[in-house]
């Protein structure tokens, strides 16, 4: 099972295992806990009375460009690296967009704000190592947090708690998760005696497929469900099919973010101008909804807070 | 599937062009519409004020649609609604899908009126945080006059575009309180009457040279810095203003839909951000043409229609005549004109050339040079947000290279 939307309060531990808590009520109970909280890993690990590690931040800020720009690069480029980190790198995204960062700021709380200057630090650093670099065709811009910690990288240990800890993850810590997790999977199956699950699909299926296939095979999935025939964003050709797909899925994507983060619907040159008012609509047919409760992410990210007319 | 035409868009611009080709004989029509319904945005564009030119009346966006809508069907020609174009080749063949499958119509001429879109937010590059209440003016249109949700109750509008001030009467009827209206240039790029029925009857403020620097607010947005900015466009340090507000609309600009266009391998002009056209509104695939906004961003419905017309009965020509040579000269824009349409005009017959001016002021000279022939047009006042045009005689393009057109202030 799974609880989304939700950010860990509390934890209690008793002889049946860990109660963890929500703010909003909700409880799960576990025999074994493992914190891969990422940038809120140390405020996690204090939860279960662990604090042997502190997590700083390291905020990046990106420019992403229109698909039409993607060729631009036709691989990723990027200066030698310093003590901070690659720094600012030019590459093509695995959609085909161009993407520009990213930025390297040190600072104690976590924010995914872009700063005023993100954009001066990141175009002559760009531009430095690409030519003609098309600025007119960004699309977005936005900002992450890289989480460090004290201990300088990968933490990969048990607490006093019991809990197993992963964090301070730094570069390449994508690369390196699919083995992280298999490290995970040994450690804490072999802590609580547990055996391979031979059911377990570890594979889950992309829901942003359907643009790629060929027409024939097009035509075969939407004689099964006409939906795939209706296409809801323009910009990244996503259809009604793949937007009730993520809603369909386990957990399953309740907000206008979740779908576009499944499907691509709203990532593309409009930036849901054109698609957002039919996902919404989806939404509310979904899942009952009323207008006021469809949110962006979650939380008080409500779409609509000026009424009904 | 053979079709004679295939119009690819079923707003005002594509509506308009098929009347008109089927009143100049072509019978095999098929307009191509991604929504349920064809109208385009008008359909969402509850005001008044469409049809003056046109029509002599005033008339709300569905109303003009409809009109045109009523003279579609009493011709029976079909409109394929739900249906989406995938791909065009510079071969003309149109693939499409719909809840039916995906199929190629091999057409005999292709009309493209796909329209445009907005600028979004994403491209202002704009600081701060990605929380909810970021509309772009058509979006939040669409929510409050499709769907009957207003967005938000405290409004900042950026960019002074039609649709902004539109939207900033519209929220403030619907009970908003818009808290102003920022316009980066030196003047709006909206129409006059706009800016006096829409902001000033209601005492909305237009700041002038003015942007949105930051966003704030985590999860709905909870303020906006604005700051007036110097001649190069960038803020002025110390004139930052906090504004709060839980919703932010964008006007900041309408782009030329032309991604089928470029996959077609058609070049777009870097001015209009749409195809190069001659008089027909035909492009450089012969039998392919384009009009509406998918063309240029016009202001006025009204000239969408009169450019779809003539692209409809060239389509009707080109179908009936085949390709035929021609000799074109090409048009310029001088002093103070931001682009000329079309880009070449054909010679023997008078062409209407429809232009931009790229700054506001009052008493204007039209200047149109064809090679010896110059001739001049006095207007009150011009503005970018109002495409100009005139009529130039056949005659005096006759031995001309060019014809270039500038507006100057009068002497």
């Amino acid at each position: 099972m799974s609880a989304c939307s939700g950010a860990a309060a509390g934890a209690q531990q008793s002889a049946a295992g860990w109660r963890i808590f929500s703010a909003d009520g909700r409880e799960v109970w576990a025999r074994a806990v493992v914190n891969c909280a990422g940038a809120g890993a140390e405020q996690v690990a204090r939860l279960f009375g662990d604090a042997f590690f502190r997590i700083g931040f390291r905020r990046g800020e990106y420019m992403l460009f229109d698909r039409a720009a993607g060729a631009h690069a036709v691989h990723t480029v990027f200066s030698v690296p310093t003590k901070a980190g690659k720094g600012v790198l030019v590459t093509p995204t695995a959609d085909g967009n161009l993407l520009a960062g990213p930025t390297s700021v040190e600072e104690e709380t976590y924010t995914t704000a872009v700063r005023r200057s993100a954009f001066a630090q990141i175009a002559p650093k760009a531009s430095a190592m690409l030519k003609n670099i098309p600025f007119g065709q960004v699309i977005t811009s936005f900002a992450g947090e890289r989480a460090y910690s004290d201990r300088h990288d990968f933490i990969l240990e048990w607490g006093k708690s019991g809990v197993f800890h992963a964090a301070g993850i730094e570069s390449p810590g994508l690369t390196s998760s699919p083995a992280i997790a298999a490290h995970i999977a040994k450690e804490v199956s072999a802590a609580l005696g547990a055996k391979k699950n031979a059911g377990f699909v570890p594979v889950r299926r992309s829901i942003h497929w359907f643009k790629d296939l060929s027409a024939e095979e097009k035509n075969a999935v939407i004689a099964q469900d006409a939906a795939y025939g209706r296409i809801v964003c323009r910009c990244e050709e996503v259809t009604l099919g793949e937007v009730r797909d993520a809603m369909r899925q386990n957990p399953p994507a309740r907000t206008l973010d979740g779908i576009k983060l499944r499907t691509r619907a709203g990532m593309g040159r409009c930036q849901s101008g054109f698609c957002q008012p039919s996902v919404f609509n989806e939404l509310m047919r979904e899942f009952g909804m009323a207008a006021k409760e469809v949110t962006k992410f979650g939380g008080k990210s409500n779409v609509i807070v000026g009424g009904e007319l | 599937m053979k079709k004679q035409l295939v119009i690819i868009g079923g707003g005002p611009a594509g509506l308009a062009a098929a009347v008109a080709a089927y009143d100049a004989g072509v019978r095999d029509i098929a307009v191509i519409e991604r929504e349920e319904r064809a109208g385009g945005i008008l359909k969402q564009c509850i005001h008044n004020g469409f049809g003056l030119t046109r029509f002599k009346e005033s008339m709300t966006g569905p109303e003009y649609a409809q009109r045109f809508l009523d003279e579609v069907n009493a011709r029976g020609i079909e409109i394929m609604t739900g249906t989406f174009v995938t791909g065009l080749g510079a071969d003309k063949k149109v693939t499409c899908m719909n809840e039916r499958g995906v199929f190629t119509l091999e057409a005999g001429a292709v009309i493209l009126a796909m329209g445009c879109r907005e600028r979004s937010k994403g491209a202002l590059n704009i600081a701060g945080t990605r929380p909810a209440g970021l509309f772009s003016a058509g979006t939040a249109q669409k929510y409050v006059n499709i769907y009957g949700h207003l967005p938000g109750r405290r409004v900042v509008i950026l960019g002074s575009g039609d649709i902004g001030l539109i939207m900033a009467r519209r929220m403030t009827l619907e009970g908003a309180k818009v808290e102003c209206v920022c316009e980066i240039m030196e003047h709006s790029g909206g129409l006059r009457r706009n800016i006096a029925q829409c902001l000033d009857d209601f005492g909305i403020p237009l700041y002038l040279e003015h942007t949105i620097v930051e966003i704030k607010g985590k999860e709905r947005v909870e303020s906006v810095v604005i700051a007036q900015v110097d001649k190069e466009k960038k803020p002025i340090l110390g004139t930052e203003r906090e504004i709060f507000c839980d919703t932010v609309l964008f006007s900041v600009g309408l782009i030329p839909e032309n991604e089928l266009t470029k996959g077609a391998g058609l070049a777009l002009d870097p001015h209009t951000k749409g195809c190069f056209v001659d008089e027909n509104r035909e492009t450089d695939i012969p039998g392919v043409f384009a009009c509406g906004n998918v063309l240029h961003v016009h202001d006025l419905v009204d000239f969408v229609s009169e450019e779809a017309e003539v692209a409809g009965r060239a389509a009707a020509a080109y179908l009936a005549c085949g390709e035929r040579e021609r000799a074109y000269i090409p048009t310029e824009a001088g002093e103070n004109v931001g682009y000329v349409l079309p880009q070449r005009a054909g010679k023997g017959k008078d062409v209407k050339l429809y232009f931009r001016v790229r700054s506001a002021f009052r008493n204007a000279v039209i200047r149109v040079e064809a090679g010896a022939a110059v001739k001049t047009y006095r207007r009150i006042a011009v503005a970018p947000g109002e495409m100009e045009n005139v009529t130039v005689k056949a005659a005096d393009l006759a031995d001309a290279p060019s014809v270039r057109v500038s507006v100057v202030r009068e002497a």
